[in-house]
């Protein structure tokens, strides 16, 4: 009898289980130098990590300095394309942009507009033009700075994946390379290496 | 009466109000022996509740293919809650598909990517659920789709990716295939023939954004890609679904095997005539308009259920999904370009992708682990059931074990229910096509009537043109 009210009970409790059950939401503030890993995937810790390691690498190395010996003034930079080579959509914004910040504080270098963010550059000066602008306010055409560096670079993976477990590893690469000579001034790397295991079953 | 009762005069926490249940119910038992089939009742009820999204799917199906998209989106939209908490995988599929069909692309690559994830959530499943899904039956499992349905995500994405001219996004997906490929080849042995472990198509796909790309290491990749995806088509599409390598598969890997020269060269020279084994050097002087068309419908899963008469006046039931192709027509394939001269160019689709077949054979693949479970289920049931019949003949009298023998095979047959969830807005089948045109303005058009699309080309310049049909 005890077994039957037990299975008759267990029946009950299953069927309320298996019903939709109500959400909750939960939001937690942490500190953008927290490290969460979820999925195993690119976020924004290894976004972080890239960054912080070429920034430092970018710094120690003399190649600004060489160049503002050779031409009395410092290297003007612009951003060219960083290749996904990966597996992942990584957005590579993210470490670029801290990468451009901290060179461009550091008094080093100079930036100039990368390809995409001239359109809305030129567009306003086109605009400027248009007779709506006083006279002695608007920009001159023809008078943007030629970059003398540009910086390109990739992001590789490789995946090594079995049943729940798989060991992946991400490889970006920087380049600054002279737009006149093609010298390549600095070459910088950082490799992030995740070993992620998914458990087959949970309760 | 409820109301006077002291535990209820306060809040109470859920544990506390899960012991009080559990208490009034131990309670309140030997009094109402009625209690009983009322939870079994009740538990019927609750099932009939786990079947609904099957009546979503076909009308969404059925609304993509006919072009109707808005219509079938708003379905979407409204049915969310149908679909339910266990379909979220299948919902974004079909949402998906519905959203790269209807030609807006980066919403169907935001669909795909929540698809993607979820299908990485599912790798891990829940132990409470397939002991839920052991006493009743296996809808009450989250839907966790098929391996053919992992790599179809990354075909559609790639070719989201292609068609709004992203190809460095579009190699992401080539390369994840390539990940999610090896890892499946990994699962079995080496002699294992009969499975899904290989896709031919996303590898002939592949090569083509690769080739897209252009650049040395991407190239290398389209060889081995067009490599791969030919030795695929013939070791495993052509044995078991009868297909050969498309036209356009041999065309490519020849224009890759002259590009890396040497013994690669020697290999695949014979494969097609000299003149129509192009240089890349040739195909750059000219643009390239890929088609990609959809046609037919995927199979639906039916159920195929046996009544089971157990010892002792029992009656149980099993229940197994098997696949019904549904019918659809040869399709229109010929594909007409004219250009401002009124010059004309011909091209027909070729079968790429057989999703029917590779379905069926999916599914057959898995069938011995269903009918394993679908066995053991009723066999278990009647064994609990014959058990509790017993003991309630003993305490309460033959009449009230009649009514529990009654009530648990009305339960047993309520309960046994097949898995007949499938990504209903595949196509049955993927078809491709190519032509190698000059430079200039084109009209695409469908068999002679219908406009396709109308196209400028570049040199170089590599298109892609997506288009459903159905009869």
């Amino acid at each position: 009898m005890l077994r039957f009210r037990g299975v008759c009970v267990l029946l009950l409790i299953l069927s309320v289980v298996v019903l939709p059950g109500c959400a909750s939401k939960r939001v937690k503030r942490l500190d953008a130098e927290d490290i969460v890993d979820l999925s195993g995937r690119w976020n924004d810790t290894d976004s972080r990590l890239v960054a912080k390691t070429m920034i430092e690498d970018a710094l120690s190395h003399t190649w600004s300095q060489t160049f503002r010996e050779a031409h009395g003034r410092p290297p003007v930079v612009v951003v060219g394309p960083v290749t996904n080579r990966s597996h992942e959509h990584i957005n590579s914004d993210v470490f670029i942009k801290d990468l451009e910040r901290n060179l461009l504080n550091s008094g080093k270098v100079k930036f100039v507009a990368a390809k995409g963010e001239r359109d809305a550059v030129r567009d306003e000066r086109s605009s400027q033009h248009k007779g709506f602008t006083d006279p002695e306010t608007i920009k001159a055409f023809g008078k943007e700075t030629g970059a003398d560096l540009i910086v390109i670079g990739s992001m590789n993976s490789v995946k090594d994946e079995f049943k729940g477990r798989y060991v992946i590893l991400y490889q970006i690469n920087l380049e600054l390379i002279d737009i006149e000579t093609n010298q390549k001034l600095w070459i910088g790397q950082e490799v992030i290496k995740k070993d992620v295991k998914r458990s087959k079953y949970s309760l | 009466m409820i109301i006077k009762d002291p535990f209820l005069s306060r809040r109470p926490s859920p544990a506390s109000f899960a012991q009080y249940v559990f208490f009034n119910l131990k309670m309140s038992i030997p009094a109402r022996r009625d209690i009983f089939p009322l939870l079994l009742g009740l538990s019927v009820l609750f099932l009939s509740s786990c079947a609904s999204v099957s009546s979503v799917q076909p009308l969404v199906r059925q609304l993509s293919v006919s072009g109707r998209y808005d219509k079938a989106l708003q379905v979407l939209e409204d049915q969310k809650a149908v679909y339910g908490s266990r379909n979220r995988l299948l919902y974004n599929l079909d949402r998906g598909m519905v959203l790269h069909l209807s030609g807006q692309y980066q919403e169907s690559i935001d669909a795909f990517e929540k698809a993607k994830q979820q299908h990485e959530a599912l790798y891990t499943e829940s132990l409470s659920k397939i002991g839920s899904s052991w006493l009743w039956n296996d809808n009450l499992l989250p839907y966790r789709g098929e391996d053919y349905e992992r790599v179809m995500i990354n075909i559609f994405q790639a070719l989201n990716f292609a068609a709004q001219g992203d190809f460095e996004a579009a190699l992401v997906e080539a390369r994840d295939v390539d990940v999610k490929l090896t890892a499946m080849n990994l699962l079995y042995a080496a002699e294992q023939k009969n499975v899904y472990r290989e896709d031919a198509f996303a590898r002939m796909l592949s090569g083509i954004l690769y080739e897209a790309s252009g650049t040395y290491a991407d190239l290398n990749d389209a060889f081995i890609s067009y490599e791969k995806a030919y030795q695929v088509y013939l070791s495993d599409y052509k044995v078991n679904y009868g297909l050969d390598p498309p036209r356009i598969l041999k065309e490519n890997l020849c224009t890759l095997a002259r590009w890396m020269g040497g013994s690669t060269w020697e290999k695949y020279k014979d494969l097609l005539p000299q003149e129509n084994c192009l240089s890349l050097q040739e195909k750059s002087q000219k643009g390239e308009i890929f088609f990609i068309q959809y046609h037919g419908y995927s199979p639906v899963k039916k159920a195929e259920s046996v009544l089971l008469p157990m010892p002792g006046g029992y009656v149980s039931s099993f229940s197994f999904p098997k696949y019904q192709s549904l019918p659809y027509g040869p399709g229109d394939r010929v594909i007409r370009a004219e250009n401002l001269q009124k010059d004309i160019f011909y091209a027909e689709t070729y079968l790429g992708q057989d999703i029917d077949r590779i379905a069926k054979k999916n599914l057959a693949d898995r069938k011995v682990r269903i009918l394993v479970k679908g066995v053991a289920r009723p066999v278990g049931r009647y064994f609990v059931e014959r058990h509790v019949e017993n003991e309630t003949e003993k305490k309460h009298g033959k009449r009230e074990a009649g009514w529990f023998r009654l009530l648990a095979s009305l339960f047993n047959m309520a309960a046994e229910k097949a898995d007949l969830r499938s990504w209903q807005t595949l196509p049955g089948e993927i078809r491709i096509a190519r032509l190698i045109l000059d430079p200039g303005a084109y009209v695409i058009y469908l068999n002679d009537k219908d406009v396709l699309a109308e196209v400028s080309l570049a040199a170089g310049e590599k298109k892609f043109i997506i288009f459903r049909t159905l009869k």
